[in-house]
């Protein structure tokens, strides 16, 4: 499953790529108070946030795809 | 446990329709004094046995670290925010827990005169924290809106679906739970739960927990055919009617080839306009009752006499190489045809008692069905 195929896994969301482990990106979103979605495909993590509302922290390890 | 909860002479809001549930599906004696918002008077605890289920936490400051007590005001909301309530229960085999999460469905931000205008969810989730932030929660699912509506701040992962569970005036709530699930049936509407299932090698090896969100609607046509069983005879009692609007999801699977995890999992949904596409239909066989006109849920005892046909239910994640997982013989739960009966009316089922749900609307009864679980 390639980033391509990812989003359209979640088509209609904003996808992004976590340059980390799961636990890093639960203890990023549970301190920024963010409810979130997973998708792990060719090793790499990839998350949505279905509350557009939401802003999504800054951080190194997040990339949009 | 088994409440049936009775909203009275005025509607209530949905976050205190969520607290009173959930003060009883944590509760070690669920009793009406844990009602904020249901009737105090129409509502009754049929079984009291400890539902099991433990409170994780929520997003508003007063249902930290335990849920708001019943005096707590329930204006509902700011359109923006997004107030969940979190449980998880054990499963019974593996340390994984199944998290489920009840939600107001932010019915203020409907945008027109919608039929919904005060209702939750009920969805599953991978994990959720003492704040009630979810992990890949199961989709939401809406009540009939009419065409064009729109619903902002949609946080869930679905399409916008019929949904079953309001707390308007008029509504009768069944809730059943146990730790092996907790189910909520909205009276000839439908249901919404959190079923475990069996476990598989495939759980044992990545460490997931076997359950299920599941949802169905019974009121989704006005064509229907009910004949009852009377004879030997021909009668057909099936229309195509129960898989029109469900959704099946699990979650935190992993595809051993290629390794692919999936944080939520649809692996069959189908509610007209909203037919999932992303995940694939066909990876399911939910082979628990027929569902097209040509098949009959009915058949006959040794003795020749007419009995209705009581489903087992399972599937199979066959799109992720998953071998059959039994929903009944872990949930107690057995999937009819409706009108077996009234509500409340006893089965015995190969020497178990089960009570009967008739998910039956006078009018629309096209997908309606039944269910017959235990309530301890």
């Amino acid at each position: 499953m390639n980033s391509e195929e990812v989003k359209n896994h979640f088509a209609g969301n904003r996808v992004y790529l976590f340059d980390g482990s799961k636990d890093e990106l639960n203890d990023l979103m549970v301190a920024n108070g963010i409810s979130y979605g997973t998708l792990f495909a060719n090793h790499q993590l990839y998350f949505v946030v279905h509350d557009q509302s939401l802003s999504i922290p800054t951080d190194e390890r997040i990339t949009e795809v | 446990m088994y409440a049936k909860l009775v909203v009275g002479a005025s509607l209530i809001s949905p976050i205190a329709a969520i607290r009173d549930i959930g003060r009883l599906i944590t509760s070690a004696s669920p009793n009406t004094a844990n009602l904020g918002a249901f009737s105090t008077a129409s509502s009754i605890i049929v079984d009291n046995t400890p539902a099991g289920w433990t409170y994780v936490g929520g997003v508003l400051a007063n249902d930290q670290p335990s849920i708001a007590n019943t005096s707590m005001a329930t204006t509902l909301l700011g359109t923006n925010n997004s107030v969940n309530l979190c449980f998880s229960a054990p499963c019974l085999s593996g340390s994984a827990l199944k998290y489920c999460v009840l939600t107001p469905s932010n019915f203020t931000t409907v945008t027109s005169a919608g039929t919904l205008n005060n209702g939750f969810h009920l969805t599953g989730a991978s994990n959720a924290s003492s704040t009630g932030v979810v992990t890949n929660e199961g989709p939401r699912y809406y009540l009939n809106l009419a065409s064009g509506v729109t619903v902002v701040n949609q946080t869930s992962n679905g399409p916008l679906n019929p949904g079953f569970l309001s707390s308007n005036t008029g509504t009768t709530l069944h809730v059943i739970a146990n730790p092996r699930h907790l189910t909520i049936i909205s009276e000839a509407v439908g249901h919404a739960a959190i079923w475990e299932t069996s476990t598989t090698d495939v759980h044992t090896f990545y460490g997931i927990a076997p359950f299920m969100q599941h949802t169905m609607y019974g009121a989704g046509s006005s064509t229907a055919s009910f004949p009852t069983a009377t004879s030997t005879g021909p009668t057909y009692i099936g229309t195509s009617r129960v898989y029109s609007q469900s959704s099946f999801t699990v979650f935190n699977v992993t595809n051993p080839v290629g390794g692919t995890n999936y944080g939520v999992y649809n692996f069959f949904l189908n509610a007209g306009s909203g037919q999932d596409t992303t995940h694939g239909n066909g990876q399911w066989h939910m082979n628990s009752m027929p569902v097209t006109s040509n098949q009959r849920n009915n058949t006959i005892n040794s003795a020749g006499s007419p009995r209705y046909i009581v489903n087992p239910i399972f599937f199979q994640l066959g799109g992720i190489g998953y071998p059959v997982q039994f929903v009944t013989g872990v949930t107690p739960v057995y999937l009819t045809s409706s009108q077996l009966g009234n509500t409340g009316d006893t089965v015995d089922v190969n020497g178990t008692t089960y009570t009967f749900f008739n998910v039956y609307h006078a009018t629309y009864n096209g997908t309606s069905y039944g269910l017959l679980m235990t309530t301890g």
